[in-house]
């Protein structure tokens, strides 16, 4: 039975923003939510890059299979070019959106951004959005890959919940 | 009550784009197996329109949460444009050589006002996930809840 969404937590934030790995990290999926406006992403996640070895050479990753919802999403913008359909992110960046004020004043202010997603593999998507949160299904693995083959990663998902076990 | 001329159509290819269209139905998810090159789309698939018996006046659709599967698929080129509205498919175009279906076809998914996307691909498969709900005609999509979530499935 799926836990309420109030008893899931997500493993990191936008206030984590700045200590997250995006490089290389694989796009195997996305969905746009509508009741909220969220946008997800099924990925798998590099938590970590260990550094090789000698005389290896070679680096190996702490890799997990992850759901990245983006909050309250409006104006995306993606073009994405892909040869073979593989979706590999470049880098993520973000820039403050000023938000205009409520007249009254009660009304919270929501920090808001621009949201740029670099993909590897050609193009971009842009959008804005107050946040993300990202899940991981399980507990990241050391591996050898940036990235899991569908069946080990258990198919697409965009569940929030961490597998128990 | 109204009665639902039922096609008992639960897949359709490539082959039956003639007599079907893709028109109005809304993308929720899209996904790539590299392993098998394929493009997968969840969507809601518009089964039919239905015409109203008397005294019911309002035309009703019946939309069936369905996966749309595009084989052997390259040279995605994405250009999409997302408001506020939803992703809505108007139309489904293939550009075949010697009007056969190959691995050369190219596909173009145009949307009302969302972009499009174009592929090669040497052909498609869509299934419905389950039977299809009656809605009023101002409501082309399910809600969350109506279609289990997001998914892939085959049915």
């Amino acid at each position: 039975m799926n836990k309420p969404i109030t008893d899931i937590f997500p493993t990191y934030t936008e206030n984590d923003f700045e200590s997250l790995i995006w490089h290389d990290v694989t796009i195997h999926a996305m969905a746009f939510g509508r009741a909220a406006g969220d946008l997800f992403f099924d990925v798998d996640h590099i938590e970590k890059w260990t550094q090789p070895d000698p005389p290896s050479g070679a680096y190996q990753f702490y890799v997990v299979p992850a759901t990245l919802v983006f909050r309250s999403v409006w104006d995306i913008e993606a073009e994405v070019c892909s040869y073979s359909g593989e979706c590999q992110i470049d880098g993520i960046s973000r820039q403050a959106v000023d938000v205009e004020p409520s007249p009254d004043p009660r009304v919270p202010i929501i920090p808001s951004w621009k949201w740029t997603i670099s993909l590897i593999t050609g193009g971009e998507i842009v959008f804005r959005s107050n946040g993300f949160d990202l899940y991981y299904r399980r507990d990241p693995v050391l591996n050898g890959e940036q990235v899991f083959s569908l069946e080990e990663r258990g198919g697409f998902s965009f569940s929030l919940e961490r597998a128990s076990g | 009550m109204d009665e639902l001329i039922s096609k008992s159509l639960k897949s359709f290819t490539e082959r039956d784009l003639d007599a079907v269209t893709l028109y109005g139905a809304t993308i929720h998810a899209m996904a790539f197996d590299t392993t098998g090159g394929d493009l997968l789309l969840d969507i809601d698939y518009i089964d039919d329109w239905v015409k109203p018996t008397p005294p019911r006046r309002d035309v009703r659709v019946s939309v069936a949460p369905a996966t749309l599967v595009f084989h052997n698929v390259y040279g995605l080129e994405a250009d999409i444009l997302v408001f506020s509205s939803p992703f809505v498919i108007s139309k489904v175009s293939k550009d075949m050589i010697n009007d056969k279906p190959s691995k050369n076809t190219t596909w173009i998914i145009s949307t009302e006002r969302s972009g499009r996307i174009s592929f090669l691909s040497s052909g498609l498969i869509l299934s419905y996930r389950s039977e299809p709900t009656l809605l009023d005609s101002d409501k082309f999509m399910l809600t969350s809840q109506e279609r289990g979530g997001f998914s892939f499935g085959l049915g």
